[in-house]
């Protein structure tokens, strides 16, 4: 074996003893699992169901969000790449109605995108940054929905 | 191993490497660099009268210590508000100008970038001689016309993700729709994100149907 002085960085990791060894190595081989599961499982578990779902919801499309959740559209998936669930989709562009549907249908109000923000806290940077007064109303009834939904699940 | 089969090996390993690096920049002589100069001043008729004379706006000469090409000279102080600077690209594209590359430095009294930088960032590159996609500098200031220009003029549609979603993020629809027409993939992954997820956060209920209407999907 090398002294170990010529390579420290193989030394840290394999100079451990045996339980050493085992646990660290168990270490990164579950965290690098867990960081490409969390990057891939939710482009991987997102159905054709859930496009229509997404679709239907960053519309405002009442009847559409029914049918795609009839058809088996689901509330708890993630869009692959920011990581945020049906409810933004609907709450980003001020569809009232269809976040108190998607409430009552059982979405987590208090679900967190990539990002690590809530829909109300999207919807309020938005609100914000908004110019045109009915879209300024929307947003504050949407912002209500999620508030009253937040407080009392 | 034979002596014959391990110069094969190194013929081999040695085209490889070849084929692997870029191209050299095509060196210009005095037409080039009066176009270069011509192209500075923003003299929208001198570049015109060279470029019929015979100037190649893709040729390098050094001008100022570096090496520019015209074609990059002219896409690097493309402004909206300048008209002779817009002209001076529209002419150039004209007049073969290359719509998929472009050699140039981008100001060589700025600190270069490290290779690490350079290899992992996508946009143009801010110093240091090479060549880009013109496509990236046009996108730094950009003018509906010349994007219009670049695709009339055979722009490759596999250089254009990373533009998309900078006009996406800039909301702007004729630059959208022109890239979309030209066969620009509305669900590259050019940035961390799509087109379709950065007109969501642009709140642009039209432009995000428009992509939808053309294939845009949240799972790309």
């Amino acid at each position: 074996m090398a002294a170990p002085a010529d390579h420290p960085v193989l030394y840290a990791i394999f100079g451990l003893n045996r339980a050493g060894q085992i646990l660290y190595g168990a270490l990164i081989v579950l965290g690098f699992a867990g960081f490409v599961g969390w990057t891939m499982l939710p482009g991987l578990s997102f159905t054709d169901q859930d496009e229509a779902l997404f679709r239907a919801a960053r519309h405002g499309d009442r009847a559409g969000v029914e049918r795609a959740l009839a058809a088996g559209g689901s509330l708890v998936h993630e869009a692959p790449i920011d990581h945020k669930t049906a409810l933004f989709r609907a709450a980003v562009f001020g569809h009232a109605d269809v976040v108190r549907l998607l409430l009552e249908r059982g979405a987590d109000p208090n679900a967190l995108g990539a990002d690590g923000r809530s829909a109300l806290a999207v919807v309020t940077a938005a609100r914000e940054e908004e110019k045109d007064p009915a879209a300024a109303q929307a947003l504050d009834a949407v912002a209500a929905v999620l508030r009253e939904k937040a407080a009392s699940p | 191993m034979t002596a014959a089969s391990r110069l094969t090996w190194v013929a081999v390993t040695m085209l490889t490497l070849s084929a692997c690096t870029s191209d050299r920049a095509p060196r210009g002589g005095e037409p080039e660099r009066q176009l270069a100069v011509a192209t500075m001043a923003g003299d929208a008729a001198r570049v015109a009268q060279l470029l019929k004379s015979g100037a190649n706006p893709n040729k390098v000469v050094v001008v100022n210590g570096d090496s520019q090409s015209p074609w990059f000279l002219a896409l690097y102080q493309l402004r909206p508000r300048k008209p002779e600077t817009v002209a001076i690209v529209l002419s150039m594209l004209k007049s073969g100008a290359n719509p998929n590359d472009v050699w140039g430095t981008g100001g060589g009294s700025q600190p270069r970038e490290s290779a690490w930088t350079r290899f992992w960032s996508t946009g143009a590159r801010q110093s240091g001689f090479g060549n880009d996609p013109p496509i990236h500098l046009a996108m730094m200031h950009p003018v509906p016309e010349v994007i219009q220009a670049l695709v009339a003029a055979g722009f490759n549609p596999r250089y254009g993700g990373l533009a998309l979603e900078q006009a996406v993020e800039q909301q702007d629809s004729a630059i959208v729709s022109t890239l979309v027409e030209a066969g620009v993939d509305v669900n590259s992954l050019a940035t961390a994100i799509t087109p379709l997820v950065a007109a969501i956060e642009a709140r642009n209920v039209e432009l995000m149907t428009y992509l939808e209407a053309h294939g845009a999907r949240e799972n790309p």
